[in-house]
């Protein structure tokens, strides 16, 4: 590298910084980067990189490590070793990630007698967003999530699972995250409602949505992901997976594993 | 609004509308109903005065134990976590929430007490009750502390058992006459209320009250190390 080459090291990976940058070597960083990462019974040094904007279906081998991966990412489990970097930010830390990563698990893990609105707003207000500015977004994840007016006052417990999750998701939403991790999420709504919504966000926002049905959500996404005994057992574009001739579900996936080389695995 | 007041609000909210707020209430009121209704000596009204104290501190350590481990189990703390609140700043604020709770139905049990008091022949002394009496809140903050330890690391029913276990048993061995009051920290403090002729001595009840705010100290210190380690 000459010393008269400016290099910009960019600390976030958000997708609009790298696409304004100046014209100028810029070192891209990852959405993610997890090396040699062990965590519980199903983990065992995985390592992997995405890239900004990649949208990925993650299958697992037990389904377990799908949903322990993000929570490890979302810093809900520490690792027993490894390294995580998320969003720019090193560390199995959720509190320091500054709402720039949202996790939306298996249990939506708001209050039942919680409001949507009341979800929304704590969700708003602990993200420390100016009132204005809350609102706003408050009501853009209102309508992406499509949660219907005569349900926003009314107890999540009282909509079911449905109301629940679409609460859960809008309130990922409200923080603008750029990283946005779904485990299992909206297994309440019919297929071609959870395909819609998870079309909708940005569309440059990294997004990893664990699946044990990946063929389903297959359309809404850029790449797949297959973990096996610990790790990466195959990490590909659907592009790829169809050059491959290869359906994007989980047998899909292990086939594809299974002509891999072991050295391009994670 | 900060978030440790947020999440204190939301834990208040959720004890309320769980009803185990309610369950810890009850458990002081009926303190201060069997104190107030059940004509007795001053001796006998100390006495179950301070047997009920040491039971709804029982629950007030169980309703702290399940609470910590039903929010971990349900998502609700990860949830939170991952909305940028530190998990130091969820302990404290669900402490400061469980022991205010249990604090307001203490006091009143003890404003009971000491209503019930004033009409039995010898009548109470009020400085010597008052400070017997604040002394017992030492070994409530303890077992509130531990209780969230246990919540913190066990599942729920888990949790519940152990409290009932480590709390109860000391409580109901102290009561018992099996174990000393002194080897249990914070007991001490119900067998001087109990018996205040007896233990009038004011070291006697800071001894007691400041072995008590040790071991809600070492609690809630050890319930921190475990919360940043446990999965969410």
């Amino acid at each position: 590298m000459r010393r008269d080459e400016e290099v910009r090291v960019l600390a976030s990976s958000t997708p609009d910084a790298l696409w304004r940058a100046p014209t100028a070597r810029v070192v891209q960083p990852a959405a993610i980067s997890c090396r040699e990462l062990s965590a519980g019974r199903h983990l065992d040094r995985c390592s992997f990189r995405l890239a900004p904007g990649v949208r990925l279906v993650l299958a697992a081998e037990p389904d377990a490590a799908g949903t322990l991966l993000l929570r490890v990412l979302a810093g809900l489990v520490r690792p027993s070793a490894g390294r995580v970097v998320v969003a720019g930010i090193e560390g199995p830390d959720a509190a320091r990630r500054g709402g720039r990563v949202a996790h939306v698990g298996r249990e939506p893990g708001i209050h039942g007698w919680m409001t949507p609105r009341e979800a929304l707003r704590l969700g708003a207000e602990l993200l420390d967003l100016p009132a204005a500015e809350a609102e706003r977004r408050i009501d853009e994840a209102v309508e992406q999530a499509g949660i219907a007016g005569t349900d926003l006052e009314r107890p999540v417990r009282r909509g079911g699972p449905e109301l629940a999750q679409r609460t859960a998701f809008a309130v990922a939403l409200v923080g603008d995250p750029e990283v946005l991790l779904l485990d299992e999420p909206l297994a309440a709504l019919p297929p071609a409602e959870r395909a819609r919504l998870l079309a909708l966000p940005g569309a440059r926002r990294t997004v990893i949505v664990a699946s044990s049905r990946p063929e389903e959500l297959a359309a809404s996404a850029s790449h797949a992901m297959l973990l096996r005994d610990g790790r990466v057992a195959a990490l590909t574009s659907m592009a790829e997976l169809a050059d491959a001739v290869l359906a994007p579900t989980h047998e899909g996936l292990a086939a594809l594993a299974g002509r891999q080389p072991r050295a391009a695995r994670g | 609004m900060s978030r440790a007041t947020a999440v204190s609000s939301l834990a208040l909210r959720e004890l309320w509308m769980s009803f185990r707020l309610f369950v810890l209430l009850v458990a002081y009121v009926a303190v201060g109903a069997t104190i107030a209704l059940l004509p007795s000596s001053v001796v006998e009204l100390l006495g179950r005065l301070a047997v009920g104290l040491a039971g709804a501190t029982l629950v007030a350590a169980l309703v702290a134990a399940w609470s910590i481990a039903v929010e971990r189990r349900r998502g609700r703390t990860g949830w939170l976590v991952g909305r940028d609140v530190p998990r130091g700043t969820y302990l404290a604020a669900w402490f400061v929430t469980l022991a205010a709770a249990a604090l307001v139905g203490h006091v009143t049990a003890l404003a009971v007490g000491w209503m019930a008091g004033s009409t039995t022949v010898p009548r109470l002394d009020l400085a010597g009750y008052a400070a017997a009496g604040a002394a017992t809140l030492a070994p409530m903050l303890a077992a509130v502390a531990l209780g969230m330890l246990a919540g913190t690391v066990l599942p729920p029913m888990g949790a519940l058992a152990a409290t009932a276990v480590v709390v109860g048993g000391a409580l109901a061995a102290v009561l018992a006459g099996v174990v000393p009051a002194a080897l249990v920290p914070g007991a001490e403090a119900f067998a001087i209320l109990a018996d205040l002729s007896r233990h009038a001595a004011s070291g006697a009840i800071a001894l007691a009250a400041g072995w008590a705010l040790v071991a809600a100290a070492i609690g809630l210190g050890l319930a921190r190390v475990a919360f940043e380690r446990v999965p969410l």
